[in-house]
């Protein structure tokens, strides 16, 4: 039976600023002084390697080659700044584990849709590429993306989502990227009055997918939020625990 | 008995608009106020340009930026309602003529422009004329009012750097209290603010003869203001962290590059007004003392009475009375000197803004002393030297605010390691309260064009110190005629 494990369960509890400054890839200033804890899960299938995930992963994915959902559920209603003090999810980070070292293309396919522009952007990644300087969110960046602004927030013109790719620095599996979501189409961060960062998530879940050409063997994702005070910052992100979170959709979590 | 009992109904008024006014914030934050002392305050306060989202609980105070703005508020206040004024009945003098036995023009100069000579005008004679002055401000306390900066700094914060440190300026520096997680104390805002005040006065002169050597006179001002006040802030990311961020407004300031919030590190916000309306009624009696033939010397008072309003920079609000004394020499170069003091009750301009006390008004001691030069039959030019010696008066001046320097490390984190920029010392402003002299010159003419008892008037205000709220030119012109 123990040979057919296929669920690995942790909680972990560590302090909050803590686990902000060891998401991977985000290089923040670490001054959050919120004294809360985030529970944290890692959970796998048989073929993941699942030890080297992140802590405060929310779900893992299924190795596939169809893809993965990433889903953002809607927790304040569109147009409200808050609700039950939180924000909108502000921020993703998705770790994506690959079994072998070739190249691998993502196709990422965003659940808005744009005026005049694809809602896809493909992007082909493989060990050891140049950091492109144009990413601004992070200098060790090698691809990013901005999608235009959706075509039912045309008059928020800060509401553009994006991605930018960094290479993991974990030892899960023979490659690792981090995917880091940007989800500015979310909030408008913008505004002016109470039309600032209020909520402009019309979807409920807001799935984005991506598509692999060859199988992933982890995946993780952990979710952002930030207080009302900071939202035009890009400073002192709110970890948020699995719960509050986004999840990949299809994988098995449980607690 | 109807002028009395009107100057009653004036002051009682002006009482009650100031007793309602105060003990109370004048320019209560987030509520926009139509007076014009709240504008230079409140355009940086209630328009929201100053409002600053960041990452931690710090903010910077903006009580030292209200301190002096208000200040400089006040002090304008006090000073544009302190403006002198054109002489009452300098015009034409009435000699009495023992051959004819009548009160017949004197040939002699048409007097001074504001200064004033001894004679008074003559036994039931009314002096009736009204002056034209425009103030365009451009300094206080010799600062110009286009360019007036201050510079913010963070106050001590326990609560957004590492456990048990305190992130200050004021610490070893480099130190754990400026450093690494407390990079973010080293931010800075300065601001720039620059005033456009102008005024226009229209004032009306009466002067009734009493008696051969005692006049009576009223003066009334009419005012329009207006002043416009602009300010920029800039904050100085030194800490390079994007903490602090003026609200974004998307193409115009901030806004998102690549997944990026890109921090709105400027704000520009500007308010005017504009506003009318009657300034302090002064009342005049003057005698005169003792007389020759061709000199005199008189002694007299003016009371100001608080018509105006204070808090619209019209009036001063509290009355104040102005001994003064005239020696006056008549002949084809008539030379003459002017001396009064002052005594002010309290203000509401004079006192806390924040709070709406009164404290006193400054006193002040003016002086004039010139010649009038009767140039031909119907001609004079005018030439005064015009002191004002303000005592305790709120002062205005520039001072150093010692800012910590950059921090060389790009991510954010301020890693002592990575070095960091001098120490940088920036303008700013320092309300204060002393005493001050301003001069100014006096140039004009007289004229008596249809050789009646119509008297037109043109003369020029210089500027020539810097204390105070100073117009470099004023220009004023005249008509009077006397019946």
């Amino acid at each position: 039976m123990k040979s057919h494990v296929n669920l690995l369960m942790l909680f972990v509890a560590i302090p909050l600023s803590q686990a902000i400054s060891n998401a991977p890839g985000f290089a923040q200033p670490a001054r959050a002084r919120v004294g809360a804890t985030a529970m944290a899960i890692i959970s796998g299938h048989p073929s993941a390697t699942v030890a080297t995930l992140p802590v405060n992963a929310a779900a893992n994915a299924p190795a596939s080659s169809n893809g993965i959902t990433v889903n953002v559920p809607q927790v304040v209603p569109f147009g409200a700044q808050t609700y039950n003090d939180r924000m909108q999810i502000t921020n993703l980070t998705v770790t994506l584990n690959f079994a072998a070292t070739t190249p691998v293309t993502l196709t990422f396919i965003s659940p808005d849709n744009f005026s005049g522009a694809s809602n896809q952007w493909q992007v082909t990644l493989s060990p050891g590429m140049p950091v492109d300087s144009t990413c601004r969110s992070d200098r060790k960046a090698v691809k990013c993306h901005d999608f235009p602004v959706p075509s039912n927030l045309t008059s928020c013109l800060t509401c553009t989502d994006n991605i930018t790719i960094v290479p993991g620095s974990g030892s899960g599996g023979s490659m690792q990227f981090v995917v880091k979501f940007a989800l500015l189409s979310n909030y408008n961060v913008g505004g002016s009055g109470s039309g600032r960062c209020a909520s402009t998530q019309s979807q409920d879940p807001k799935k984005y997918q991506i598509l692999p050409d060859q199988a992933v063997t982890g995946a993780c994702v952990e979710s952002y939020s930030k207080h009302l005070d900071q939202c035009t910052s890009n400073v002192n992100l709110i970890h948020l625990s699995p719960g509050d979170g986004a999840r990949v959709d299809g994988a098995t979590c449980s607690r | 008995m109807l002028k009395y009992g009107l100057i009653a109904i004036l002051f009682t008024l002006a009482w009650c608009r100031v007793v309602a006014s105060a003990q109370q914030d004048l320019c209560p934050a987030g509520i926009a106020s139509d007076k014009l002392i709240c504008l230079i305050p409140q355009s940086i306060g209630v328009n929201e340009s100053l409002l600053v989202s960041s990452s931690n609980s710090s903010q910077f105070t903006l009580s030292s930026l209200n301190r002096n703005l208000r200040s400089l508020s006040s002090s304008a206040a006090e000073e544009s309602a302190l403006l002198p004024l054109a002489s009452p009945p300098s015009g034409i003098v009435f000699t009495w003529d023992p051959a004819a036995k009548i009160l017949v023009p004197s040939e002699g100069s048409l007097g001074p422009v504001l200064a004033d000579r001894a004679e008074t005008i003559g036994k039931h004679k009314v002096f009736l004329g009204v002056s034209y002055q425009h103030f365009s401000f451009n300094r206080i306390d010799g600062i110009s009012l286009k360019q007036l900066p201050e510079t913010l700094t963070l106050p001590d914060d326990s609560a957004d750097g590492p456990p048990n440190v305190t992130c200050s300026i004021n610490g070893l520096n480099p130190g754990p209290s400026n450093t690494g997680q407390c990079g973010f104390i080293r931010d800075v805002i300065t601001t720039s603010t620059r005033i456009d005040l102008k005024s226009d006065e229209v004032t009306t002169f009466i002067t009734f003869g009493l008696t051969d050597r005692i006049d009576v006179s009223a003066a009334i001002p009419i005012t329009n203001i207006r002043m416009q006040a602009s300010t920029t802030a800039t904050i100085i990311d030194n800490a390079q962290s994007g903490v602090f961020s003026f609200p974004i407004v998307p193409g115009v300031c901030g806004g998102v590059s690549g997944g990026f919030i890109v921090p709105c590190l400027s704000s520009s916000s500007s308010d005017s007004r504009s506003v009318s309306g009657i300034g302090d009624i002064t009342l005049r009696v003057k005698g005169t003392a003792w007389q020759s033939d061709s000199a005199a010397l008189a002694l007299g008072v003016d009371i100001r009475t608080p018509t105006g309003d204070p808090l619209n920079f019209l009036g001063t609000g509290a009355a104040g009375v102005a001994p003064f004394v005239i020696w006056s020499f008549r002949s084809r170069v008539s030379p003459h000197f002017l001396a009064s003091f002052a005594v002010n009750g309290s203000s509401v301009i004079a006192g806390d803004t924040n709070v709406g006390s009164k404290a006193k008004l400054p006193g002040q001691l003016k002086y004039a002393s010139g010649a009038d030069v009767r140039v031909t039959k119907w001609l004079t030019t005018a030439v005064d030297m015009i002191g004002q010696q303000v005592y305790q008066a709120g002062r205005t001046s520039k001072a150093t605010v010692t800012t910590p320097g950059e921090c060389l490390d790009p991510s954010g984190n301020c890693d002592p390691v990575q070095g960091l920029g001098p120490n940088v010392a920036l303008p700013s402003l320092t309300s204060s309260t002393g005493t001050f002299t301003t001069t100014s010159l006096s140039i004009g003419v007289k004229a008596k064009p249809f050789g009646a008892n119509l008297i037109i008037t043109a003369n020029t205000l210089f500027a020539l110190s810097n204390g105070g709220l100073r117009s470099q030119v004023v220009p004023l012109l005249g008509l009077s005629y006397m019946f």
